[in-house]
């Protein structure tokens, strides 16, 4: 293998990670616009998502059943969650209640999935085409499975952009996210928005979980921490809060992490990610498309 | 029109109104006048929801609403244009637009949506010429504009305007004025509040006077003129 | 038996001599299993204090506590078997180079804030896991480290001697009390209370001159330093240690620990601490739930007991040291002096500026806030600050006390140029103000934010301060002094005890005037002190600023309310939409055509 082709593979597998990441950093960014929260169990929610449909899957359920049944519990769960154990909390000057609250209840998803699933890994199948099936494109050969994933999260990222931008709905959150009071006047309900944009928060997850479990082909009860952490990376390299950042962010972050494992070591891989992740928080902390927020006195 | 008996609203430990009583007539301008801090933005807020009062009663075409949320009361024609220019300024004037008729009007009525919309073009072309621009970048005159033609998308009949002056040139004060005068001709009944007392009697029918949450003063324009000739409304500001 | 009855018998020292002893006694009346659960309760109060000082008194919420515990034991374990250096020596080394990591990571991690820094620590805690595993030449990588001295196992000597688990249980209850007695006197002390003001408010710290970026450089430094020692004690507890100890989840717990016992005090870590240590060992199905429970006890904690079992028990820390337990209350001689002492109030006016503005313009974003103002303020003068809203007043004093940066224009105070310092340095050199709404420390007791006061100075070092010097002891009374004598002319003596976050909201402001009073400031800026005062209330505070300028302090005053500013000031200065329109006594503004203007639209008999 030519080291260019080696080079290549390299940043593709990049780039579908990198779009997993930016579907996980896509998910902080909803609930950040309308409550200036970002979930501390969001990767929970991806590994709880992922692991229902897989004990769905080996109930004998299709695909097409499994599936919309673990979206409809996770979207439960961001319901929940926002009633729960956000929107008593917001009263409260500091983050810190709704930050120890949201990690709680991902924590005890993840005490639960071990209790019902057990804490070994369980391998998940691949979805549509089979882990060994391969594209030929320029003469790289790429991953179906791979391949599937990139594509399913930039559709679907087009999507959510659409529906912000487009519709009625969208704009009607971006109102709440810009002034919750004015938005009420304007006779939006402002609650029921927050809700909204746990749930589909939530939704997000869920999608993530499914993408990103076909790739590693195993999943355990701790996956969804670790990747979440790794959608924190994305997010902020992007700017919390901004959808191209979160684009950006995730596949670059994807495309570092792979070059890093395939030059340096695989086990330095998510260690430069946390690095990144602290050296942008200290030195840039509103990424690259981030918007600086004004200091209120 | 609409009724307010002897409303109380403390925030935490402040006082903002202590027993405010007034009395709204249809189809009339009425100016709440005071200094800073006086109560009068508290008061607005009450009218439209987004304040519940610890006390007092709030009645709206003889219908008790202190207890209805703001959703609520929009619905039944309530608009409130709050202070500070507030606006979503992230999204263009016509999404704007459509935010403020969207959530507010019935089924029935969204099918001529564009076309109202369209009525706000006609009667500000330059709210027009700029529709697919973010409304942050407006000036401040045309963000003022904006705003009142957003509350007016809802039909309201009654119509809470915080210090619609505030930081504006006063030539852009008098397109505000005379808009709301012709709202009045179409019988809207406007409730609107002034720091500057001398604005506000330009266009007001009746007026009440807030000092430190306390109605002062209130009349109609002859007595509010002669409060501005005597020095009473100058105490009011500077004791 | 009350509370206060119950303070009493746990703080004499005859009652802390008694419980030393009981707890000495532990390993005679115990099974080794149970000696073993005591050292882990001591290790975990180490760890919930640790936590405590960073998250609950600091306010600097940590995610990724365990990777200082994990830097702890392996460091310790390390040294141990790889140098056969001495327990005494490795744990000190193990603290060190925590301390320093600690003071490390401070840097990245005092630049952000709320969930930033728990995404930070985050990813601190995954960092330091991955290390561990990779790194496997050194710590063992995810095989671990095995062969660890331990008592345990017989392994373990000290100076020589071989030494049981009795021996090692003595050892760490030695060291976790006198981790404790330090920790305390460290809170109790101008510094600890420092830590809270940062906590409630960095902006309002650094207005009575505390440096926020010191005080978060110190509370991470020393809460590495406490679970690197926690860590080291564990690690030859246990004779081998592995990545896995120091997960996330042991982040987590150690969390728990803080929050269930309780945030800010110095009891209620000791109890979560015991609690997770004990009751998951006792009952057996709560270990096969252990992770749900704690992560449940996490959702709920903060909506149930927010200040945790000390909350709940109503054991408060108190945050200053009086020694002389019954203080005698100020003789009345002083402040018949200070009452007096406001009759005299022009004796200090002269005609030699202290502070100059000059042609400051601040910008937000493209909008001008304030045009060019430049103003004198003369010593011993009270000058007022008003205008209609938005005019620029509050702004003006955000540039003053260092806030926001200026535009453009310079900020000179006694011949030093001010413009752009930054604000705590502003404060240490004397510019102290107040806030719109008051920043006092809820829950602190009145006496003590009004300590807080005094910050500026203090003299004492950290040092002399955890270990009770007779200096630092003397100093605090010195202070507390001080405190009592304002209590008095503020009338605020009844309510010094009470948290000021259950005060009316009059008292706050008065605390928080009273407070600038106390950091003894060169000029003292006050931004709508008056507002939501009661006619009784405002008296106060009249007598209170009259007091200020009897001692020749100038004071800058926002306020509304014009008869009390007419009832005050010597000059005012009138801004209108960010430009200075008037500048001289309150009748000729009465008077003036375009403050008249500003206020009502037009002139009267316009």
């Amino acid at each position: 293998m030519s080291s260019l082709q080696f080079a290549l593979e390299l940043i593709f597998t990049g780039l579908c990670v990198g779009a997993v990441y930016s579907l996980i950093a896509h998910g902080f960014n909803i609930t950040f616009w309308t409550t200036k929260v970002v979930n501390f169990g969001h990767g929970p929610f991806i590994m709880f998502c992922s692991m229902l449909v897989l004990s769905f899957l080996m109930k004998g359920l299709p695909w097409i059943v499994s599936i919309p049944l673990g979206f409809s519990i996770i979207i439960l769960l961001g319901y929940i969650l926002e009633r729960f154990s956000i929107r008593p909390l917001l009263k409260y000057p500091t983050s810190m209640g709704w930050i120890v609250s949201t990690l709680g209840l991902g924590l005890f998803l993840q005490a639960l999935a071990s209790k019902i699933w057990g804490a070994q890994a369980l391998a998940f199948p691949p979805f549509i085409f089979q882990a060994t099936d391969y594209v030929s494109i320029f003469g790289i050969q790429l991953s179906a499975q791979y391949l599937l994933v990139l594509v399913m999260a930039l559709v679907i990222m087009l999507l959510m952009e659409v529906i912000i931008n487009k519709t009625i709905w969208g704009k009607a959150m971006k109102a709440v996210a810009f002034d919750p009071n004015f938005a009420r006047v304007m006779g939006i309900k402002s609650k029921m928005v927050m809700t909204l944009s746990f749930m589909i928060s939530a939704l997000l997850a869920g999608v993530a979980g499914i993408l990103i479990a076909p790739i590693y082909g195993t999943i355990t009860p701790e996956f969804g921490m670790n990747i979440m952490v790794l959608g924190f990376v994305a997010a902020v390299l992007g700017g919390i809060g901004s959808s191209k950042g979160a684009l950006f962010g995730g596949l670059m972050l994807g495309v570092i992490e792979k070059l890093v494992g395939g030059y340096i070591s695989t086990s330095a891989e998510h260690g430069v990610a946390f690095l990144i992740l602290i050296i942008i928080l200290a030195l840039k902390p509103d990424g690259f498309f981030g918007v600086k927020v004004v200091q209120k006195v | 029109m609409l009724k307010l008996t002897d409303l109380h609203v403390n925030y935490g430990p402040i006082k903002a109104l202590q027993g405010v009583s007034i009395d709204i007539e249809p189809n009339n301008i009425t100016a709440i006048i005071g200094a800073n801090g006086s109560g009068k933005s508290t008061m607005l807020s009450v009218i439209s929801g987004l304040i519940i009062p610890d006390q007092g009663e709030i009645y709206y075409k003889d219908i008790a609403i202190h207890t209805k949320p703001v959703e609520e009361r929009v619905k039944q024609g309530i608009a409130h244009v709050m202070e500070g220019r507030r606006l979503f300024k992230d999204q263009s004037v016509h999404d704007n637009l459509l935010l403020g008729f969207y959530f507010r009007n019935s089924k029935e009525n969204k099918k001529n949506m564009l076309k109202q919309i369209n009525e706000v073009y006609d009667r500000f072309p330059i709210l027009g010429e700029k529709k697919s621009q973010l409304a942050g970048t407006l000036s401040g005159g045309q963000q003022q504009l904006l705003i009142i033609s957003m509350a007016i998308l809802s039909k309201p009949q009654l119509l809470l305007l915080d210090e619609p002056s505030l930081g504006l040139a006063p030539i852009v004060v008098d397109q505000v004025y005379q808009y709301l005068e012709e709202l009045k001709a179409q019988g809207v009944t406007i409730i609107v509040s002034e720091q500057m007392a001398a604005l506000a009697i330009r266009i007001a029918d009746y007026g009440y006077v807030l000092e430190r949450g306390k109605v002062v003063g209130k009349g109609d324009i002859h007595y509010l003129k002669s409060m501005m000739e005597s020095d009473e409304m100058s105490s009011v500001y500077f004791g | 038996m009350t509370s206060s009855t119950f303070k009493r018998i746990s703080n004499s020292g005859f009652t802390k001599l008694a419980l030393f002893l009981l707890f000495a006694l532990v390993p005679f009346f115990f099974a080794v299993n149970d000696v073993q659960l005591f050292i882990f309760w001591g290790i975990n109060i180490l760890l919930a204090q640790s936590i405590n000082l960073l998250s609950g008194f600091a306010g600097q919420i940590s995610l990724g506590h365990a990777a200082f515990y994990a830097i702890g034991a392996y460091t310790s374990a390390i040294f141990m078997t790889k140098f056969g250096l001495s327990l005494v020596v490795t744990i000190l080394l193990a603290a060190l180079l925590n301390g320093l990591v600690g003071y490390l990571l401070s840097f990245p991690a005092g630049r952000v804030k709320e969930f930033y820094l728990a995404m930070m620590t985050l990813g601190f805690g995954f960092i330091v896991q991955e290390v561990a595993k990779e790194w496997s030449s050194v710590t063992g990588g995810v095989m671990g480290l095995s062969g660890i001295p331990s008592p345990q196992l017989g392994t373990f000597t000290l100076l020589g001697i071989p030494m049981g688990l009795a021996y090692y249980y003595w050892v760490v209850l030695v060291i976790v009390v006198f981790f404790l007695w330090m920790f305390k006197n460290f809170v109790q002390s101008y510094i600890g209370r420092s830590f809270l003001a940062v906590h409630r408010s960095e902006l309002s710290a650094a207005s009575i001159g505390i440096s926020p970026q010191f005080v978060k450089q110190l509370a991470y430094t020393v809460s590495a330093l406490m679970a690197g020692v926690a860590g080291a004690l564990y690690a030859h507890l246990m004779g081998y240690i592995g990545t896995n100890s120091f997960g996330m989840m042991q982040s987590i717990e150690i969390l728990v620990m803080g929050i269930l016992g309780g945030f800010g005090t110095i009891i209620g870590p000791i109890l979560g601490a015991g609690f997770l240590t004990f009751i998951p060992n006792k009952l057996q199905f709560i270990q096969e739930y252990q992770l749900m429970i704690y992560s449940l006890l996490l959702v709920v904690s903060f909506l149930i007991i927010p200040q945790g079992f000390a909350g709940v028990l109503k054991l408060r820390t108190s945050l200053y040291k009086n020694l002389k337990s019954k203080e005698k209350s100020p003789s009345p001689a002083t402040t018949v002096v200070a009452k007096r002492e406001i009759n005299d109030l022009d004796a200090n006016r002269s005609h030699q500026p202290i502070l100059t503005t000059t042609n400051v313009i601040k910008d937000f974003s493209g909008l001008r806030a304030l045009n060019g103002i430049s103003f004198n303020l003369y010593r011993g003068e009270i000058l007022g600050l008003i205008g209609p809203n938005g005019s620029g007043k509050s702004t003006l004093v955000n540039l003053i006390s260092g806030i926001y940066p200026i535009t453009s224009g310079a900020i000179s105070f006694e011949d030093d140029d001010i413009t752009n310092k930054q604000s705590h340095l502003i404060a240490t050199k004397g510019i102290i103000r107040t806030f719109q709404d008051p920043h006092n420390v809820a829950n602190m007791t009145v006496r003590e934010n009004l300590l807080l006061g005094n910050h500026r100075l203090y003299q004492s070092g950290i040092l002399s301060c955890t270990l009770n010097l007779k200096r630092s002891i003397a100093e605090e009374q010195e202070m507390l002094a001080k405190v009592d004598q304002i209590m008095v002319l503020s009338e605020l003596a009844q309510y010094a005890d009470d948290q000021v976050g259950n005060l009316p909201y009059g008292i706050q402001r008065i605390v928080e005037v009273a407070r600038a009073i106390l950091a003894e400031p060169k000029i003292l800026l006050l931004d709508e002190p008056a507002a939501g005062l009661s006619e009784t209330e405002l008296k106060l505070l009249i007598q209170l600023i009259r007091y200020v300028k009897s001692k020749g302090i100038p004071v800058v005053l926002i306020d509304h309310h014009m008869d009390f500013v007419s009832s005050l000031v010597d000059r005012v200065v009138v801004l209108d939409s960010g430009e200075e329109i008037y500048t001289g006594d309150m009748k000729g503004m009465k008077q003036n055509k375009q403050v008249i203007e500003a206020y009502l639209g037009v002139a009267k008999h316009a």
